[in-house]
């Protein structure tokens, strides 16, 4: 990392929490940027390995390519739709509140 | 008779025999729950004995077991331990509890863990924390808490717990019971609810290392419906438990061994290796210097992916609303979301791809010289309830000697190795191997047991 | 004086017509079904669930990145673009950010004979769709369509008008129609184009500073009037020394205009990571030169353009018969049928006339039509004798026509042709009447 040893400010923590949707109070909002601080500060220590001439990995193990045969037959539809919120009747929908969209 | 203290393979064999019959096991386990988890608080949501459907030649047969309750099961209430899943009833069943059901076992109980996966005691489970069975002042370990509790207190068999940091393991070594981290892959994630989709695992936790055996040989194995199982066919680990390897080389991580160890833990350890030199092993001391950094890669990339699996809880479908996240879920989410936001990906999310690559890379020269690892599971054993609760950072270097495997991908197998001195708590110690060796693990530890004459039996009296 | 210069990318999605979903095995048919009846754990973003890319779905976008001359990537991977949207039910989409599967190829427009630069082929999954619910505050949700594959195609902002954009969209769908990989149909949303339009100053070094998206396109037509509107409406803030917003812009098809879209800008803070569930996709030498043979053993625009055009027919019919594949595969077959004269003395533009103007229909059998083209385009043999006879009738019937005739009266004729017509309930060709009555009454 190039960059000074990054510290999240309020406002990042309220950045954060949108891009999450997730509510924080004033009081949330502090512990948590003292906490993440914290964290961050204590993950600086990866900048001790030199890494530039490292490929990144998101898995330690090889993986052959697994793809799926174009068949319906191995579907895994659902005939019912049972313990999911669903609209009564004879057509099953999903519904959201309209201002819940933006 | 104490049913709960029998092997799978006795019990078996007493139902086989027709000394008894599935619904009298059942009951058996019923009634154990209904009298220790008031207290322990190990499971979540009880079920009842299923229809049969397996003969009596399946490998389970009448074996009730339980599931940590990040395990789909349709139809039976699956919370992740947390309150925004409160009252999900699942549509579909988890590859691995499906496995079990046509094996013939049959499922008692869910069990409680943190919530989410998030965690280290299960004292972020939205249910209370489970009780260790050793002493309820203490923590059962996590995330997989309520599984190691259930099993050891004799509410269920087995368990199934999952593993993406230390979650089965830690509670294993806590509780004194048989915890086993899988190779990546080895077993199917299809219906187990995502913490971190690159670190987790679907494990077994049993009360000796045969029955661990006999589970793994049901779950494990290449799933159509998950592309990051494996291709090969799976050993049948309960036929070559009896194996011994000559000449057999252990590797001694001397980073596992620095002064933060516990005096108990490291009296217990000793006490194992110098057991393990009678059985004719030879002990080699080895170094894993990135073992420190490991913790630092797990908190980006976990956090990462769990920011990410956690985006599909938007109460439209099902579940509560997002505000029902909880303290530690909030905290990994924005983590995870600092970790892959724009101008800061490269720095943080890429930087610790890149040093997971190096510790994986360790492992591999390590295991040329070796053919095993061998560590503590932790530092300590299990620590209070409450101790560690307001500090955040501290809870998670308790996965100190976990972690790495995750990162690494490669399979860890603890093992009780007795009680503290000073606490009468249980410690374990890991096995470490290459990637796909269960089957020279379990040996290993086989030879363990039955060097000891089997694990202690828990026969404590619960209040 | 400064002038402004166009500066178009387009970027346009195509479902694939594939058996399934791109990440489950479900339909992708979903046109005519039941609400929610075509989904699984996996296209509903359940708890716990995991996706298998659909192998065709690849090969097919493969397909497409070979006809358009790309670099195929040997080893891609999938990636999470995070957002939330009801719609979109894991709360992100399975796409390709970092290793599209195809890249920088180009496409030559039959017409203009522009070529175009592609810069990007990926596949990604489609979302489920949102309708009007019951009442004003709600809306409805249908995921059969969630996880449907999208081909995501790319220009280069190389394209400098809105006749242009036009032409290259209908080259695109005839190419995917022929790879037979799409219906790519506007109207019924299988295929989705989203321009970017900004203007260059000739005083500008550089590219513009802004861009704008408009999305609610579906049809061609429209793509062209979205264009042009925008061109228009960004000239006239330039003109006035500002600079047009960065944004999206929603065409309205009642006004022929775009507005700006009524909801806040999110942060578009997507947050890619790789998708840990899906291996790499890697592709062997074998398997693309195996993939390249099937592209060239496929039909495609161009080459039916060429086919065509060997025929020797006209050029507008020849560009009408690329455009409708079916109907050229339809000529085709009729041309098999055709002796090697008439492949020369002008037969086959006659059966392109019957055709095209629907003379005769397509929907008979190839023989069929052959055989009624062959009995139309035959000079028609007119019975003389039965001709002489009408005539000699109309002759006896029409004595004062005739005599005026006779007598200098030249169109008094006429009266005497439609006799004739009309007695033999026109039987006989007009002019074949004309001459041979004439000759009659010499």
């Amino acid at each position: 990392m190039t960059h000074a040893h990054k510290q999240l400010s309020k406002k990042d923590i309220e950045y954060l929490a949108k891009l999450l949707k997730i509510t924080l109070t004033g009081n949330e909002i502090s512990k948590l940027q003292l906490q993440l601080n914290d964290i961050l500060t204590y993950v600086e220590k990866l900048n001790e390995i030199p890494t530039d001439a490292i490929q990144g990995t998101t898995h330690t193990v090889t993986f052959d390519t697994v793809l799926g045969a174009d068949d319906p037959k191995d579907a895994q539809c659902l005939k019912d739709l049972t313990g999911l919120r669903v609209t009564a009747g004879k057509n099953a929908y999903f519904s959201v509140s309209k201002m819940l969209k933006s | 008779m104490k049913l709960h203290h029998l092997s799978i393979a006795q019990l078996r064999a007493m139902l086989t025999e027709k000394q008894i019959s599935k619904g009298e096991v059942f009951d058996y386990f019923k009634k154990r729950i209904q009298k220790l988890n008031p207290t322990l608080n190990a499971i979540l949501t009880e079920t009842n004995e299923s229809v049969e459907t397996a003969d009596v030649t399946s490998p389970l047969y009448g074996i009730p077991f339980s599931m940590k309750d990040t395990y789909l099961t349709k139809g039976i209430r699956t919370t992740a331990g947390s309150r925004l899943l409160k009252d999900y009833i699942p549509q579909y069943d988890a590859t691995a509890y499906a496995k079990l059901k046509n094996s013939g076992a049959m499922l008692i109980g869910k069990t409680n863990c943190d919530a989410w996966g998030h965690g280290s005691s299960t004292e972020n489970s939205d249910f209370g924390p489970v009780k260790n069975p050793w002493n309820t002042d203490y923590v059962a370990g996590g995330s997989s808490g309520g599984s190691a509790a259930s099993v050891i207190s004799g509410m269920s068999m087995f368990d199934i717990g999952e593993d993406t940091g230390g979650s089965i393991r830690l509670p294993s070594s806590f509780c004194s019971t048989v915890g086993l981290k899988v190779s990546y892959g080895l077993t199917s994630r299809y219906g187990c609810i995502a913490y971190a989709s690159s670190l987790d695992t679907v494990g077994p936790i049993g009360k000796s290392v045969e029955d661990v055996a006999i589970i793994l040989e049901v779950i494990s194995g290449n799933d159509p419906l998950d592309a990051t199982t494996i291709r090969k066919k799976t050993p049948q680990y309960s036929r070559s438990l009896r194996d011994e390897r000559k000449g057999l080389v252990i590797g001694l991580p001397k980073e596992y061994f620095k002064n933060s160890l516990t005096p108990s833990v490291a009296k217990r350890i000793e006490e194992t290796i110098q057991l393990y030199k009678k059985l004719g092993v030879t002990f080699k001391e080895v170094s894993l210097s990135l073992t420190d950094y490991a913790i630092a890669v797990y908190y980006l990339l976990a956090t990462s992916e769990t920011s990410s699996n956690l985006a599909r809880y938007d109460s439209i479908r099902f579940g509560g609303d997002r505000s029902e996240f909880g303290e530690e879920a909030k905290r990994r989410m924005m983590l995870g979301t600092f970790t892959l936001s724009a101008g800061y990906y490269d720095a943080y999310y890429i930087k610790a791809t890149k040093v997971r690559s190096l510790i994986k890379q360790e492992f591999d020269t390590v295991f040329k010289e070796v053919d095993m690892l061998l560590a503590p599971t932790s530092p300590t054993p299990a620590f209070k309830l409450g101790e560690k609760v307001n500090d955040p950072l501290q809870m998670y270097l308790s996965d100190i000697f976990t972690i790495p495997t995750n990162i690494a991908g490669i399979p860890a197998l603890s093992v009780p190795c007795g009680l503290s001195e000073d606490t009468k708590l249980p410690i374990g110690f890991q096995l470490l191997g290459p990637a796909l060796s269960e089957e020279l693990l379990l040996q290993t530890a086989f030879r363990y047991e039955n060097a000891i004459g089997g694990f202690l039996k828990f026969d404590k009296e619960i209040e | 004086m400064t002038t402004y210069t166009p500066i178009i990318g387009l970027e346009t999605h195509v479902e694939l017509a594939t058996k399934t979903k791109m990440f489950c095995r479900c339909p992708a048919e979903y046109f005519n079904a039941p609400p929610n009846t075509a989904v699984c754990p996996v296209c509903l973003g359940l708890p716990g669930a995991m996706p298998i890319a659909n192998a065709q779905a690849i090969e097919w976008t493969i397909f497409l990145g070979i006809a358009f001359n790309c670099t195929i990537t040997m080893r891609s991977f999938f990636e999470r673009k995070h957002y939330f949207y009801p719609d979109l039910p894991k709360g992100y989409q399975i796409s390709q950010y970092q290793s599209p599967l195809c890249e920088n190829g180009s496409v030559t427009l039959p017409v203009s004979k522009v070529t175009i630069p592609i810069r990007r082929i990926h596949l990604e999954e489609d979302t489920g769709k949102l309708l009007h619910g019951n009442n004003e505050n709600t809306s409805l949700i249908d995921f059969n369509r969630s996880g449907v594959p999208l081909v995501e195609v790319v220009t280069e902002p190389a394209i400098s008008d809105s006749r242009i954009a036009a032409e290259y969209l209908q080259t695109l769908q005839k190419y995917v129609q022929y790879l037979n990989i799409s219906d790519a149909d506007m109207e019924n949303g299988s295929m989705r184009c989203e321009p970017n339009i900004s203007l260059k100053s000739s005083s500008d070094k550089g590219l513009p500073g802004y861009k704008v998206e408009v999305k609610n396109i579906n049809s061609f037509r429209f793509v062209r009037k979205a264009i042009d509107f925008e061109l228009e409406r960004q000239a006239g803030i330039l003109r006035k020394g500002e600079i047009p917003a960065q944004e999206t812009r929603r065409y309205m098809e009642s006004t022929g205009s775009t507005a700006a879209m009524r909801q806040k800008e999110e942060a578009h803070d997507y947050r890619y990571m790789p998708e840990p569930d899906i291996p790499p996709v890697v592709i062997g030498e074998e398997q693309l030169q195996a993939l390249i043979k099937r592209v060239k053993n496929t039909e495609l625009p161009h080459t039916r353009l060429k086919t065509l055009t060997d025929l020797h027919i006209k050029q507008e019919d020849a560009l009408l018969l690329m455009d409708d594949k079916k109907l050229g595969d339809y000529l085709l077959g009729l041309v098999q049928l055709c002796t090697e004269v008439e492949k020369k003395n002008g037969f086959i533009q006659k059966l392109v006339n019957y055709l095209v103007n629907k003379k005769i229909s397509h929907t008979l059998s190839k023989h069929e039509f052959y055989a009624k083209a062959t009995a139309l385009s035959k000079p028609v043999e007119t019975d003389m004798a039965s001709l002489k006879n009408y005539i000699a009738s109309a002759i006896e019937n029409n004595k004062g026509a005739v005599s005026d005739y006779k007598s200098g009266s030249i169109n008094a004729i006429n009266a005497v042709v439609g006799s004739v017509m009309k007695e033999s309930k026109g039987s006989f060709q007009a002019k074949i009447v004309l001459d041979e009555l004439k000759k009659a009454l010499r």
